[in-house]
């Protein structure tokens, strides 16, 4: 046992329920992230086109984009909130050894979220403007994830937190983990592909009332969507391979539910492809879907490997308390309800305006 | 001491933490009375058929949503984020005992992110008996989200019963959980009529201005005098401990207390002049209003941090993570040999570097080296090692608020040869060589120059008999109030009654500034 490791807090229920809600909150997250990041690069990609399809669809694209936005924040919070109560022990250090680039994430994604809205609002007063503000935008979308893939690795390693005692003002990142560049890649690359999908989703709700524009979404979104994607059968062998040998082997065969896992996200990998080629865009999401939540089962089932050396969550004491987890529930079938009723209404009046 | 530390220390942790947490929670309770504020503004708009009302409330649901669901949201995210740095161990135990709380209040985020942008993109798409709907509906989400966060930030000011039988609900609803809601519900009110009247100074159109002004008005001045008993009952809601730090007149409270007092004057007087000229409820006075609020905000937020003190948790855990169990063995044991994020375990083998985690793990929480913030060489600066070794073993006795030092001695000593000679050079040796003091002299140092200059103490009692001096060793409180008494022997009193009387009178005869004449 690794002697800088903190002594975790007890959690008020069996971690099985946690780590559920956990799987159940991160794959939201990943996909409004990659929604967030690849829409964003779409729009910014086509501020460079003159024809008016292109304006039109760039117009449409940004005023999703704060939305979007406003999802990502929320997902990630739940995300973290379920992350810190299994892992906190881990979660708390890691973070503190980069402390100063992690607290950094927060006046960036301001930053950034204000120059969303400041383009969704004045679009076209802004002109050409519009093009270095959304490069910002990217730019910072882009730092974001990869200063969060530092802290989700260097967690992971507790032999490398010794490094603290020579520079403990919290500048330490995890640049020598050989797997931080795969990773990063394959998350960010997903995330570009994602953007096409959404580009041609969205292009979807134009079929009656500009079929023009909603066929150059989809021809534009499901190209950027497949051949990304198929990019990914190169950057996912590499990660696998950067992975220390012993969980590679567990993942080729080792260990029955990563490699299960691992077999089901290929096969959904392969139908997606074919699919996406194809340029069926509600089919590709109907398997997004379901690829994202094994891919994030996969990576749940990777951070346990990487730590059972030095932890599992069972060691974790439960000082039971159910009471507060039923409210919760309660209340999460409540605020469905009415997100649900709001979402219909919104719908409904979006159908009925002119 | 189970988490390693994010050491700053020019910056320091609270000086970040406060920087966040100011305009948060100032945003943060606009976005729950701006929710209110929407929805009557909105009613009363459709009910009397006023287009101008109406338009008002549009635009200000645009304004409403780029401060609250953008600068609002992501600084909540902020304050997470830096408390998980800067306090590891409160943050966690916070998360862990609270996590069904938090997702609770994670489900209210998404249906305010839902409601409010359905509100702003739909205005003059939907029904508008619907529309308002939507506008209740976020009201009720935020003022959810407030119940829950309110819940879990006054069981760190009274943990209740919480210590005896570990109950979620215990620590929840805790004895400041009412008054605080009302409080703060108050405050929601308060703060988004101050929004409001800011942004009709800025409208052109003198009926709607006038309007308004009644209207925010007729809000924000009730709030306001309901606030004051409410806040009567919540400073009665806290432990006797936490009250004495209020009401006993810490001078940095009293500030705070002075603050808040002259927001609400300001607040008040810019209201009801803007009752009497409405028209001339200019930019600059609504400012001035808002600005006000801030101050108001700001000092209650601040006498409530400063009332938890010297807890991050009441009688849970200690602002530098320390337990008050683990106290007693760290005293005996010393606390490097326990702190797994220090490179060195025992005082001798390394002093400067003993000192200086020491330092890190048990002052820096609260404490700079040279910032802003509570700067510690400042106040060490005038003191001599040995004077400041004895007086770190009693501060929590001399100062209240601040946590016991849970180490052994010789962790006393390198710490106070750290602060002191240790900020300078030659420090290699000085841990070794304690610099000889007269015994008076020490006593003087441990017991009164943390807080006064030996100039003050002699300039004030410079017409004093030394019988007099004797005498109100016995009663400092009564001097002051924040000054507690002493604590000390008869013989101690009347050896400190003695060194005063003399540095007076040497002061007389050699001026304080120690400049030869």
């Amino acid at each position: 046992m690794n002697p800088l490791i903190p002594t975790p807090d007890s959690i008020p229920v069996s971690w099985g329920y946690l780590l559920a809600l956990l799987l159940l909150v991160f794959p939201l997250h990943l996909l409004f992230m990659n929604c967030l990041l690849g829409t964003t690069a779409v729009t910014l990609y086509l501020q460079r086109r003159s024809d008016a399809l292109a304006k039109q669809l760039a117009t449409e694209l940004s005023r999703a984009l704060p939305l979007i936005m406003a999802f990502v924040v929320n997902s990630g919070v739940a995300s973290l909130l379920f992350l810190q109560v299994l892992y906190g022990q881990f979660f708390y250090t890691s973070s503190i050894l980069m402390g100063s680039y992690w607290l950094a994430i927060i006046p960036l994604l301001i930053l950034s979220y204000y120059a969303l809205y400041w383009v969704d609002f004045r679009y076209r007063h802004l002109g050409r403007k519009r093009w270095p503000l959304l490069a910002v935008v990217l730019a910072v979308l882009l730092a974001v994830p990869f200063l969060f893939s530092n802290n989700m690795t260097l967690m992971l390693h507790p032999q490398r937190w010794s490094a603290y005692f020579g520079q403990d003002n919290g500048t330490l990142l995890n640049l020598t983990d050989i797997s931080l560049w795969p990773r990063y890649a394959h998350f960010i690359v997903a995330a570009l592909a994602v953007g096409g999908l959404f580009t041609a989703t969205l292009g979807l709700c134009y079929r009656s009332r500009a079929p023009e524009l909603a066929a150059y979404a989809r021809n534009l979104g499901m190209t950027l969507f497949s051949r990304l994607t198929l990019l990914q059968l190169l950057i996912g062998p590499l990660f696998l391979f950067s992975l220390p040998q012993p969980l590679r082997w567990q993942i080729l065969g080792g260990s029955p539910l990563a490699t299960l896992l691992l077999a089901i996200a290929l096969t959904l990998l392969t139908a997606l492809l074919v699919n996406a080629f194809q340029q069926r865009v509600l089919t590709s999401l109907a398997l997004l879907a379901p690829l994202v939540c094994c891919m994030v089962a996969l990576r749940a089932w990777l951070r346990s490997a990487f730590l059972q050396p030095h932890f599992t969550l069972d060691q974790l004491q439960v000082a039971p308390q159910y009471s507060p987890l039923l409210v919760f529930l309660v209340v999460l079938l409540f605020g469905s309800s009415m997100i649900g009723w709001l979402l219909y209404q919104a719908t409904k009046a979006a159908r009925q305006s002119p | 001491m189970n988490y390693p530390v994010w050491y700053l220390p020019t910056i320091g942790g609270g000086t970040l933490i406060a920087l966040i947490a100011i305009g948060h929670v100032f945003v943060s309770h606009f976005a729950v009375g701006g929710g209110l504020l929407l929805a009557l503004s909105e009613y009363l708009a459709r009910k009397r058929n006023d287009a101008e009302l109406l338009a008002f409330t549009k635009r200000f649901a645009r304004i409403f949503v780029l401060l609250t669901l953008v600068y609002g949201s992501l600084t909540g995210v902020g304050i997470w984020f830096v408390i998980s740095l800067v306090q590891p161990g409160g943050t966690s135990l916070l998360i862990h005992q609270f996590v069904f709380a938090w997702a609770a209040e994670w489900v209210f985020f998404l249906m305010e992110i839902v409601a409010i942008s359905v509100y702003l993109y739909s205005f003059d798409r939907m029904a508008p008996s619907i529309h308002q709907a939507v506008a209740w509906i976020y009201f009720g989400a935020a003022w959810c989200s407030l119940f829950i966060i309110n819940g879990i930030i006054t069981f760190m000011l009274t943990s209740g019963n919480w210590a005896n039988n570990g109950s979620f609900w215990s620590a929840f609803f805790n004895p400041s959980f009412w008054p605080s809601l009302v409080f703060r519900t108050l405050m929601t009110v308060i703060i988004a009529g101050l929004f409001a009247l800011l942004f009709s100074s800025l409208s052109k159109d003198l009926k709607l201005r006038r309007q308004l002004v009644r209207y925010c008005c007729s809000m924000v001045l009730p709030a306001i005098m309901a606030a004051m008993p409410t806040a009567w009952w919540y400073l009665r809601s806290l432990p006797q401990p936490a009250r004495d730090l209020v009401q006993a007149g810490s001078p940095t409270v009293v500030r705070a207390l002075h603050g808040g007092l002259l927001g609400i004057i300001l607040i008040a007087s810019a209201l009801l002049l803007s009752l009497c000229f409405p028209i001339r409820y200019r930019r600059s006075l609504a400012v001035l209003a808002l600005g006000s609020g801030l101050l108001l905000m700001g000092s209650f937020e601040w006498t409530r941090e400063a009332a938890r003190r010297p807890f991050v948790v009441q009688q849970t855990m200690f602002c530098n993570g320390v337990t008050p169990g683990q106290v007693p063995e760290l005293k005996d044991q010393g606390f490097l040999t326990k702190a797994r994020w220090s490179r060195v375990h025992q005082a001798a083998s390394d002093p400067a570097l003993a000192g200086r985690d020491l330092f890190k793990f048990q002052c820096y929480s609260c404490h700079t080296l040279g910032g802003a913030n509570n700067d510690l060489l400042q106040r060490t600066r005038p003191l001599n090692q040995t004077a400041l070794a004895g007086y770190i073993g009693s501060l929590h006795q001399i100062r209240y608020f601040m946590p016991p030092f849970a180490g052994n001695k010789d962790e006393r000593q390198v710490l106070a040869a750290f602060l002191t000679d240790g900020l300078f050079p030659s420090f290699e040796t000085s841990a070794e060589t304690a610099k000889e003091v007269p015994p008076d002299q020490l006593l003087f140092e441990q017991n009164c120059t943390l807080c006064h200059t030996t100039e003050l103490v002699g300039a004030r009692t410079a017409d004093w008999s030394k019988v007099r001096i004797r005498d109100a060793l016995d009663h400092l409180n009564q001097l002051h109030p924040a000054m507690p008494d002493y604590k000390g022997t008869a013989t101690e009193k009347d050896r400190l009654a003695e060194y005063i009387f003399h540095l007076n009178r040497s002061a007389v005869q050699q001026p304080a500034t120690g400049v030869a004449p």
